[in-house]
């Protein structure tokens, strides 16, 4: 039988090195990546299995997992596979491209505030944006990452990235200003 | 209003406000006891709407029982065997499709595989993998006439690193023919044309591997192998299958040890169905799971299905999707263009006669159909 996760074929053998790194993987790094899928997905639902996915595969290939910092990083580009893999085969099924939108707008329960109509207004800019500047800027001012770490999971230069958080916010400010425009109602804004 | 456009983005952040999940360390067997507990809520209950702080899904309850490897059933679990058993009432209710003639049954059916190359024409290098997209689709005119098509999608790799690995092999990231990597596996339809509809004497054939299908009956010998060529059967393609075929083989699945219910799992595709891992206490330690409609007995999906090692490497599929059936009204023979182009044929749906099934969109597979119609054996 397979033990191409080296794990022995006897039960009760299993290799105590392999699964105390699963286990400390597991620990250290579930909860970022479930936030990852949560802000990226459209319930709780298909986080928790674009999280289990990740770490089925992390099990998978442990063997070839990098060492810590590595690691993270590593799980965050799974992450986005898998996400983006998610995303295509939801829209293969439904063709709901407004989904996102609407069922964002009920989950998590947002802190509704004065901006709450600016933020409505950007999240729908920010997923029109390409792809790859839209994860670039949520790599970054979502999940916090540093450009160097968003610019390794996303296999481009720090430069790169740069380059597309600049175009991004260009875009998002562009759209708002027509927004602002269409609606005529708010007082002038200039977020730049 | 004064608030710049990087606080908005950060306050466009759908967790803004939330504090992010957090999960504590905590040991394997704690772990392993969350999953049940867990697995044992959602049989009951529908699934949380909040933030879930513990796992949740069964894929990771899968990979965690081989962690810890400590279940030593030698039954399906009583949930499991019931809801198999109902599943298989409820497809032997059903009817096969019937076909006409001039009429054809269309099947397509879509997986994942991993591979993983330790060997390159016969030179060792390091191990690199990649997934390939595959799509299997079948033409059925009646059992004696069987076409089939693959299609084999560029190799996706994890990260950057990996693509680089895989070129550095001498392994190419544009794939031409799919019998590059699939050396006479992986298109031929499992004939079950022949085999009872009893449970009990398809599961004995089952059991001992004496089934007469090579492909079924070489799955190793052990406590998984009966879930495995089961579910090898299930996915087939299968030429000659009945509903009461398809019913007997779950009520044989219904009979195997260690089958597990695993509740509500979703697909990759999205779809929800109940899920079912097998040899949960055996060496493949429960990483194969079915998810079947509970309503229509419909396989939807299939993962960590081992197809086979008879590559240079090893071949694992992440997950397959079961077949989607058509019938088509042939309208037109396969008629040849030219020396070197395939033939052409047309079909039109019998259920929706505004789709037009044109081979334009299927390179390679008319290709195949015209070889076959003339007995010739050509390439694409």
């Amino acid at each position: 039988m397979n033990d191409s996760d080296g794990v022995t074929s006897t039960a009760g053998e299993e290799k105590p090195s392999k699964v105390n790194r699963f286990e400390a993987l597991y620990a250290q790094h579930y909860g970022v990546i479930l936030t990852y899928a949560i802000r990226r997905t459209y319930s709780p639902e298909d986080a928790q299995d674009v999280a289990a996915e990740v770490f089925t595969t992390a099990w998978r290939r442990l063997d070839r997992l990098p060492r810590a910092p590595g690691d993270r990083l590593w799980l965050y580009g799974i992450a986005r596979r898998i996400v983006a893999r998610h995303h295509r085969g939801r829209l293969r099924r439904s063709r709901l491209n407004t989904r996102l939108t609407l069922e964002h707008s009920h989950w998590p329960t947002q802190t509704i505030d004065q901006e709450q109509p600016n933020i409505d207004n950007l999240r729908l800019a920010i997923e029109r944006l390409p792809s790859r500047d839209r994860e670039a800027l949520k790599l970054v001012m979502w999940d916090q990452l540093s450009h160097e770490e968003a610019a390794q999971i996303l296999g481009c230069s720090a430069n790169a990235l740069g380059v597309r958080l600049h175009r991004a916010r260009i875009r998002l400010n562009q759209e708002l200003d027509a927004t602002d425009r269409s609606a005529d109602s708010s007082p002038e804004r200039n977020f730049r | 209003m004064s608030t710049d456009l990087d606080t908005l983005i950060i306050r466009s952040d759908p967790l803004w406000g939330h504090n992010a999940p957090h999960v504590d360390s905590i040991t394997g067997q704690e772990l392993y006891e969350r999953i049940l507990a867990d697995s044992l809520l959602k049989k009951e209950t529908p699934r949380s709407r909040g933030i879930p702080l513990a796992i949740g899904s069964a894929a990771v309850a899968a990979i965690l029982v081989v962690v810890l490897v400590v279940v030593s059933q030698t039954a399906p679990s009583v949930s499991a065997a019931a809801e198999l058993t109902h599943i298989a009432h409820i497809v032997a209710t059903q009817e096969p499709p019937r076909l006409q003639p001039g009429q054809t049954l269309y099947s397509e059916r879509t997986a994942t595989v991993e591979l993983t190359f330790t060997y390159v024409n016969g030179v060792a290098v390091p191990a690199v993998d990649a997934d390939i997209p595959v799509s299997i689709q079948t033409w059925t005119k009646n059992n004696s006439n069987v076409s089939y098509g693959e299609r084999f999608g560029a190799p996706q790799f994890t990260s950057p690193a990996a693509q680089l690995a895989w070129s550095a092999a001498g392994l190419p990231i544009q794939l031409s023919r799919a019998e590059q990597y699939f050396k006479g596996g992986g298109s031929n339809g499992l004939d079950v044309a022949s085999l009872p509809v009893n449970a009990t004497s398809l599961g004995a054939l089952i059991a001992k591997g004496n089934t007469g299908i090579p492909e079924v009956d070489r799955v190793s010998p052990g406590p998984d192998a009966t879930g495995q060529r089961v579910t090898l059967l299930l996915l087939g393609p299968d030429i000659g299958a009945t509903p009461k075929f398809y019913s007997a083989l779950y009520k044989v699945l219904s009979t195997v040890a260690d089958v597990k219910e695993l509740g509500t799992v979703t697909t990759h595709s999205g779809q929800t169905g109940v899920g079912f891992a097998l040899g949960t206490s055996g060496p493949a330690t429960g990483k194969e799971r079915l998810i079947l409609d509970p309503t229509t007995g419909k396989l939807l999906e299939a993962q960590n299905v081992i197809f086979g090692q008879n590559l240079e490497g090893e071949s694992t599929s992440v997950y397959a999707v079961a077949p989607t059936f058509q019938i088509l009204n042939q309208i037109a023979e396969p008629r040849t263009l030219g020396s070197a182009v395939p033939a052409f044929g047309l079909f039109i749906s019998a259920t929706s006669t505004d789709r037009v099934v044109s081979v334009k969109s299927l390179p390679g597979i008319i290709a195949r159909y015209y070889a076959m119609s003339t007995g010739q054996r050509g390439e694409y």
